[in-house]
């Protein structure tokens, strides 16, 4: 029965990201068919078809628009698995992988990069690097005066929630006065707090991999930990484990992973608050499957949202973040109200 | 069910603080292996603060002993593999099924990151057929009644394999049926397993039925210990509880307390 669901869930997942990224991979809005970027990609096989593209239609594909499918993919992945991590670590499924700031300590590092070091010329991209940086500063300061508020007495996963609070609301207000000093980017830094992917390549999804690869591995150990803290912090003690060692592993793997997706793709809200939702309401409350079908599902939304940035006012780009709201939102208001019916 | 002989409490001098204020103060208490030991006292005496302290749970000064191990020093898991809790009013994970919910109580038997092996498959379906829940193993947890529930959680304590179990008035919830029910269960597998039980309750008449001894607790003091007919006396319940009542002794049943009509007119 367990392990029926876990692969029923599980193949879905894949399917649908493997279609989801497929159908992303070979449309766009450059004048290639369908047909040509298939055959692109299959003439690269032994044996397949001779490419029909020119060079500069087949660089196009390999350096700009496959990198971005696979960005989405990843950064999807992340925002997903990391929100169905949070969510359970605080048991509470009102819990997005924002919630202790590493989206406006993002916010803050990209805008210090955009304000003062977009005229300088850099071997890499500081703002992914900065955005990273501020991100997991904001996450490690949470957790700092969480700790200490936790020493005064309260040992209350709530205290550590009420510090994120603060500390995101520094960052912001931190951010917000360097984006008025540097006034003459605002747009610049609109267009990065609204999310995309429209700058992404191969040297992003190289940058952020290994981070999501480690943060995924330590989430996906911890499945059954994970279970136990559904019991509440008191009950799980008494079963063995130490509820705030699982939450710090856990968080930690969360923001790592959270860092790295926001760092390439700015802030895209909804995915990791309602996609863990949704698969919890599909594929039941168990995080082995919960998971794993959170970072599927996460992956294929985001690139069949990012499809549609990229396509639906072309040749303008859409921000991202307000397609994942768009789509997911009344997608949510239904799942919920049928939920609530049955 | 442990496979390890019954190990017998042992609280010291122990004393137990919430905030600023001692809810417990210097306690001694000694539990034989094997026994029952009936919690008794009215709301607010620190019956489930003890509870708390023995699990764990609850930082306290004294010596607390299990097994000649002291409780404070034991590391979390070792604790689990001696002492299971059945709480109050559990916690109710959702989307959980009983399966899975039994299969819990062996987190303090596997390693950090595994998932449970055949071994452990097992003795949670050896549990769960030994509290009569096949029927109910793949219902969920919350759709379950109290009883269910009540059962459910006494299978999660069993399969932890540990040699004292806690339960913390374990029948509030329960119509007299079931909390017959659960308490003959709790009785069946002590002698089967060899388990030593404390239990916080507040039916006197049941604490007595089933305890071999019976703790009065008041106000975070032992105010009495012994055997229930040594302890549930009409003065002991008028100090304890400040209630008016008649304690009979009947062949068949045992003790029974019985509250006295205080009568029309009373102020």
């Amino acid at each position: 029965m367990r392990t029926h669901r876990s692969l029923v869930s599980l193949s879905i997942g894949f399917l649908t990201l493997a279609v989801a990224m497929t159908l992303s991979a070979i449309v766009g809005v450059s004048g290639l068919s369908a047909g040509d970027a298939i055959r692109e990609v299959f003439s690269h096989f032994p044996g397949g078809p001779a490419s029909r593209l020119a060079e500069l239609d087949a660089s196009l594909l390999w350096r700009i628009r496959f990198p971005r499918v696979v960005l989405s993919a990843l950064v999807g992945s992340a925002l997903g698995l990391c929100g169905c991590a949070y969510q359970g670590a605080f048991r509470n499924p009102l819990v997005d992988p924002y919630l202790l700031g590493s989206a406006a300590g993002a916010g803050l590092g990209a805008t210090l990069a955009i304000v003062y070091l977009k005229d300088r010329s850099w071997v890499i991209n500081p703002l992914p690097v900065l955005a990273f940086a501020g991100a997991l500063t904001a996450v490690a300061m949470s957790y700092l005066v969480g700790r200490a508020a936790n020493r005064q007495g309260r040992r209350d996963s709530s205290v550590l929630v009420l510090s994120g609070v603060a500390v995101a609301s520094f960052f912001t207000a931190l951010q917000t006065f360097v984006q008025q000093r540097g006034s003459d980017n605002l747009r610049q830094v609109y267009s990065w707090i609204l999310g995309g992917l429209v700058t992404s390549g191969w040297t992003e999804v190289v940058l952020i991999a290994p981070y999501l690869v480690v943060s995924a591995l330590v989430i996906f150990s911890s499945a059954r930990l994970l279970d136990v803290l559904s019991v509440g912090d008191d009950e799980a003690r008494t079963l063995g484990v130490r509820p705030e060692r699982i939450r710090f592993v856990v968080v930690l793997a969360a923001s790592l992973g959270t860092a790295a997706a926001v760092a390439v793709s700015g802030l895209i809200g909804f995915v990791g608050l309602v996609v863990p939702h949704v698969v919890r309401m599909l594929f039941g409350t168990r995080h082995h499957v919960s998971l794993p079908a959170s970072a599927l599902f996460g992956g294929a939304f985001l690139v069949i949202a990012d499809l549609g940035a990229r396509t639906l006012s072309a040749p303008a780009e859409l921000p991202l973040g307000v397609i994942t709201a768009f789509i997911g939102a009344p997608f949510f208001a239904g799942l919920l109200i049928r939920g609530v019916r049955s | 069910m442990t496979g390890r002989p019954p190990a017998g409490v042992t609280l010291h001098g122990v004393s137990i603080r919430r905030g600023s204020v001692e809810v417990v103060h210097q306690l001694h208490l000694q539990l034989t292996p094997g026994s029952w030991m009936s919690l008794v006292g009215p709301n607010g005496a620190g019956k489930s603060t003890l509870i708390g302290a023995m699990a764990g749970l609850l930082p306290h000064t004294g010596k607390l002993l299990i097994d000649k191990q002291d409780v404070a020093t034991l590391s979390i898991r070792d604790r689990a593999r001696l002492i299971a809790v059945v709480p109050q009013r559990p916690e109710l994970p959702p989307g959980c099924t009983v399966r899975e919910y039994v299969l819990l109580g062996r987190t303090a038997h596997l390693s950090m990151f595994g998932r449970g092996g055949r071994a452990d498959r097992q003795l949670v379906e050896d549990t769960i057929e030994r509290l009569e829940l096949q029927w109910l193993a793949d219902r969920f947890v919350s759709d379950l009644s109290g009883g269910e529930l009540q059962r459910a959680t006494i299978g999660r304590a069993l399969a932890q394999e540990a040699q004292v179990l806690l339960l913390d008035e374990p029948t509030s919830a329960l119509d007299i049926h079931h909390q017959q029910q659960a308490l003959e269960l709790v009785d069946q597998l002590r002698h089967a397993h060899g388990l030593t039980v404390c239990a916080a309750m507040h039916d006197l008449t049941l604490a007595a039925q089933f305890g071999d001894r019976v703790a009065l607790m008041a106000c975070g003091e032992l105010l009495a210990e012994g055997t229930p007919s040594e302890v549930i006396t009409e003065d002991n319940v008028k100090r304890a509880y400040g209630a008016d009542v008649v304690v009979r002794h009947d062949e068949e049943v045992g003790l029974a307390v019985i509250p006295r009509r205080r009568g029309v007119g009373f102020s």
